[in-house]
């Protein structure tokens, strides 16, 4: 589904290159549940962002679903990116001056989908992750956890293939963080593709498969 | 989407009251200008587009070096001009006079009335709604009225009924044979009542001696050619009919029919013409106003935006592309200035009584009529949302995700560099507007309290029309009075008008000359000062001699007055200088006669009154007045009143600044008080630390202080060359002006600098002195 080679991505300063990823080989298949783990600096967040196609690479090809992203023009890009793709990040990033229900609307507005079929959509989310007496609220209205929540739903409103979660857990008590890596892990069962960069040697327990960066290299597998 | 992106822009809108109150607030301030002005242009520049072939169509005004540029014409000019030159399509003439007409002894309305020859109405493409079409006025009484005249006066059909009115030269009864409409749109060319104009000229044959009476508006129509060969063939006709003596010459001229509304700078023209200095100066104020609301505007739009950095990282995120964020602030942004312009139309609303009155005119708010001023407006609307947009969506597309979900974009730097050029660009006009206030205040305040040389308290003046011998006894009847000090009759009195005349002079030199005739108390009712000779007694012989003015004596060279003549008239005086017109004129030549040399223009009544019996005086003159001209009634005037009206444009210049300098300073203030609201939101954090680390109130203050006055002094430094330029200018007019002084500028730099500071002090104390501890809780 995802496949990296030779990405490196650097910053050009007046003299030299600072360089966050270098030389980036990776293969990621359909289904799985890959950790990124590493020190802080060590380029995962970039690493994800690329992935995500929220950031460019310097050098390097990236293959998604066999498509040339690399080569991608710009509107391709987040056509294939608002269709395929779910973020969770660890400061939930929510919208502040909309409502739960806004919230997790927004990604279908995107998209264009007709307002009875986002209602429906909307509707079945809010109770599978029982919010639906929370729907109305604003974000800084909620815990933690309930805006986690909510911007799980938010990613994969779309039905997306594959998820990225940047730290979803670092924001959290160890209670709702379990809860948040066992509603992922669900996900995963259920055929969603997840990466997440995490730094808690359990939360990497919940996936399949631990890449571990450390300077912009890849480490080991 | 829509709807998500309308309530997003509710909400931002609630969530940041002081910002988003300020900036609607100022942008509806510079609209509502940009209306009020753009309205009053369309409305001045419309003149005469009602007129069929208005292009095609000129003036004849009469020169002469005596008169230059003449508004009025000899009568019969346009049958003339129609007969002699074939390049003329069509030409008319029209005498213009407001008529009176009386119930009992009570006025009881004026009536614009003109006489016109037979070609008027079908020159003017009048519409005729009720009369014989091809012979409106048959006879000498006939009366054709306007129909909104016929509806105030007539409760019947006019058609038939008798109309009485009082001209000059008595009551006249006439019949209305014919209702008209007034020119379509706006015209200079305005009447309610319309008769021949043979009617005139049968009584001036009579009653006048003058061989050529100027009193007629002349208006030629050219069939399609060249203006000059006209013009030349104008000329030639003009040498034809004037036998020309000693050397003062005189022609015709052509002024262009649409230009007169704005651009005439002919004697005597048409009643309520204006200048297109008010039109340039109103637009700049508009533009100045229209430019300080805008920039603070985009600076706190995009201000503004940097706290949602955040939100439109989110959004890319989640799937939105540069169209649906450049939508959303677009949207956001024409949401704030739909909501400004409808307040904008709120406060012109209010407005429109004030400017109406400043700028003497009739408009109206009615968006139908002045739909291009809508057009307008509405159109620098979008695309100051749509600028603001540009620059914000700029920035954003540049920027990675990753950059904008951490908040923090490096661009802030540069940002506020454009806010901070912002604020000085309002500051400088702030500042450019408050100083020519005050340059404008001085100078009028100089103009009224210059010696001029009289004196002119308790004087009024009375326009006289009785016969020289009537005028005597009429003053003769009054001075006698307790009440009244002094009562003289001249030609003219400070604030008439005040005929000049050349190679009235031993040398026959080409310098205007000022002559009147005077009475033996003329100069003692203003208080004019002698300083040689002596003042006309009843000596028979004073009706040979004159008294000169200092002026008069310098200018010709004259260093022994008394031995010297004027035209073989001894001089027995000299009297010191006097301010004859507004102070905008230097004191030129003068000569005194008495009244039983040839004259100088209609006579006037100067009465003095003592103090503190003006209102008994002035009701016991009105009573001798009706005994001596029952059928017209008194016209006087304050001398001071009269001299105040040289001096309209300049007060109502000064009213213009001092409205416009208050609006642009109260919207940079707003600016400085949202733009130091955000900043204290944005730098919470770091007050915090600072004061942690043992920074003192003032310290704190200071740090949100030191930067505003500085751009402040920069635009302190831009704007004082520039006031001192355009108002150096402007004094040019005066030939009595006050010189710029430093204080002006300190002053006015002090002030908009004082009110910046209170207004930054007042929130950058509320944060200085907010516990620490609370702002670095949530950090």
């Amino acid at each position: 589904m995802i496949k990296l080679l030779g990405v490196s991505k650097y910053y050009q300063n007046k003299f030299d290159k600072t360089y966050i990823l270098r030389n980036i080989n990776l293969e990621i298949k359909e289904g799985e549940f890959v950790s990124i783990m590493g020190p802080s600096g060590a380029g995962k967040s970039t690493l994800l962002y690329i992935i995500g196609m929220l950031d460019s690479a310097s050098e390097g090809e990236y293959y998604f679903l066999d498509e040339q992203v690399h080569k991608m023009k710009e509107k391709r890009l987040t056509e294939l990116h608002k269709s395929h793709i779910g973020f969770v990040f660890q400061q939930y990033h929510l919208i502040d001056e909309l409502t739960v229900y806004e919230n997790i609307e927004t990604p279908l507005l995107y998209q264009k989908v007709s307002g009875s079929e986002r209602k429906g959509k909307v509707a079945e989310l809010l109770d599978r992750f029982n919010m639906v007496a929370k729907k109305d609220l604003f974000p800084n209205q909620l815990s933690g956890g309930q805006q986690q929540l909510a911007a799980i739903a938010r990613a994969i409103i779309s039905k997306p293939k594959l998820i990225l979660a940047d730290e979803p857990t670092g924001n959290l008590h160890s209670d709702q963080g379990k809860e948040i890596m066992q509603l992922l892990k669900k996900l995963n069962d259920e055929g969603t593709t997840i990466i997440q960069v995490t730094h808690s040697e359990e939360n990497a327990k919940y996936g399949n498969r631990i890449i571990k960066l450390s300077d912009g290299w890849i480490e080991k597998e | 989407m829509l709807k998500n992106y309308l309530k997003i822009a509710f909400r931002n809108i609630r969530k940041n009251k002081i910002n988003s109150l300020t900036n609607i607030l100022s942008l509806a301030i510079g609209l509502s200008a940009t209306l009020l002005v753009l309205i009053y242009v369309f409305h001045e520049t419309s003149y005469e587009n009602g007129i069929k072939d208005a292009d095609k169509i000129y003036q004849v005004y009469h020169t002469s070096k005596l008169l230059p540029k003449l508004a009025k014409v000899q009568a019969h000019s346009a049958e003339e001009l129609k007969n002699r030159i074939p390049e003329i399509e069509n030409a008319t003439e029209f005498q213009s006079e407001e008529l009176k007409i009386y119930k009992g002894k009570h006025l009881e309305r004026t009536v614009n009335n003109i006489a016109v020859d037979n070609s008027f109405f079908e020159f003017f493409d009048i519409e005729i709604v009720q009369g014989d079409k091809r012979n409106l006025l048959p006879n000498l009484n006939s009366i054709v009225v306007t129909e909104q005249f016929a509806k105030s006066f007539f409760s019947s059909n006019p058609i038939g009924q008798e109309l009485k009115l009082t001209t000059s030269e008595g009551i006249k009864e006439f019949i209305v044979t014919g209702i008209i409409k007034p020119i379509k749109g706006h015209s200079q060319i305005k009447f309610e009542t319309v008769v021949s104009e043979n009617i005139y000229r049968r009584i001036k044959e009579s009653n006048y001696s003058f061989d050529a009476a100027m009193d007629m508006y002349c208006f030629v129509k050219f069939k399609k050619s060249n203006f000059s060969t006209i013009l030349t063939k104008i000329r030639e006709f003009v040498s034809l009919v004037y036998t020309l003596d000693d050397g003062l010459e005189m022609g015709y001229g052509l002024f262009p029919l649409k230009e007169i509304h704005l651009k005439s700078d002919l004697l005597v023209q048409l009643p309520g013409c204006s200048d297109i200095k008010y039109i340039y100066i109103l637009l700049s104020i508009a533009l100045l106003l229209l430019i300080t609301s805008n920039s603070n505007f985009i600076s706190l739009t995009s201000a503004n935006f940097i706290k949602k950095i955040n939100e439109v990282g989110i959004r890319k995120t989640i799937g939105a592309d540069k169209k649906d964020l450049f939508t959303q602030f677009f949207l956001e942004n024409i949401l704030i200035i739909f909501i400004s312009f409808i307040l904008a139309f709120v406060i012109s609303f209010f407005l429109l009584s004030t400017f109406n009155n400043l700028m003497q005119i009739q408009i109206s708010l009615d968006p139908f009529t002045n739909y291009q001023a809508y057009i307008i407006t509405f159109t620098i609307t979008i695309l100051i949302a749509l600028i603001s947009t540009v620059l914000v969506s700029r920035i954003m597309a540049k920027q990675n995700v990753s950059v904008l979900l951490g908040g923090k974009i490096f661009v802030q730097n540069s940002k506020s560099y454009l806010n901070k050029f912002l604020v000085t660009c309002q500051f400088a006009i702030a500042v450019l507007l408050i100083s020519t206030t005050i340059i404008i205040r001085e100078q009028v305040s100089f103009i009224k309290n210059k010696d001029l040389g009289y004196n002119i308290d308790r004087l009024i003046v009375i326009e006289s029309s009785l016969k020289s011998q009537e005028c005597n006894s009429f003053i003769n009847e009054i001075k006698n009075y307790s009440g009244i000090e002094n009562v003289s009759r001249a030609t003219w009195f400070p604030g008439k008008l005040i005929g000049h005349y050349i190679g009235e002079n031993e040398k026959k030199e080409d310098i205007p000359v000022h002559c009147l005739n005077v009475d033996n108390s003329f100069m003692n009712t203003l208080k004019i000062k002698l300083i040689n000779g002596r003042n006309f007694n009843d000596l028979p012989t004073d009706t040979n001699c004159c008294i000169i003015n200092e002026a008069y004596a310098k200018f010709f060279n004259i260093n022994n007055p008394l031995t010297e003549k004027v035209f073989n008239n001894p001089i027995i005086g000299i009297i010191k200088d006097i301010n004859i017109g507004s102070l905008k004129q230097n004191i030129e030549p003068m000569v005194l006669y008495t009244f039983s040399k040839r004259s100088y223009g209609a006579s006037f009544i100067g009465i003095k009154i003592k103090p503190e019996r003006v209102k008994e005086s002035i009701e016991f003159i009105m009573k001798m007045w009706e005994e001596f001209s029952p059928e017209e009634p008194m016209k006087y005037s304050f001398v001071e009143d009269d001299l105040n009206n040289y001096y309209t444009e300049e007060n109502r210049l000064f009213n213009a600044a001092v409205i416009t300098s208050i609006l642009s300073l109260i919207i940079s203030l707003m600016e400085i008080f949202a733009l130091t609201a955000l900043n204290v939101e944005k730098r919470t954090k770091e007050i915090g630390i600072r004061k942690v680390l043992g920074a003192s109130v003032f310290g704190v203050v200071n740090l949100f202080i030191r930067d505003f006055s500085k751009w402040i002094l920069i635009a302190n430094l831009i704007a004082w060359p520039l006031a001192y330029y355009f108002m150096d200018k402007w004094l040019q007019d005066f030939a009595y002006r006050i010189e710029i002084s430093w204080w002006i500028f300190a002053l006015s730099g002090g002030i908009a600098l004082l009110i910046a500071l209170v207004t930054v002090s007042f929130q950058a104390i509320k944060a200085a002195t907010a516990n620490p501890v609370e702002s670095l809780r949530y950090e």
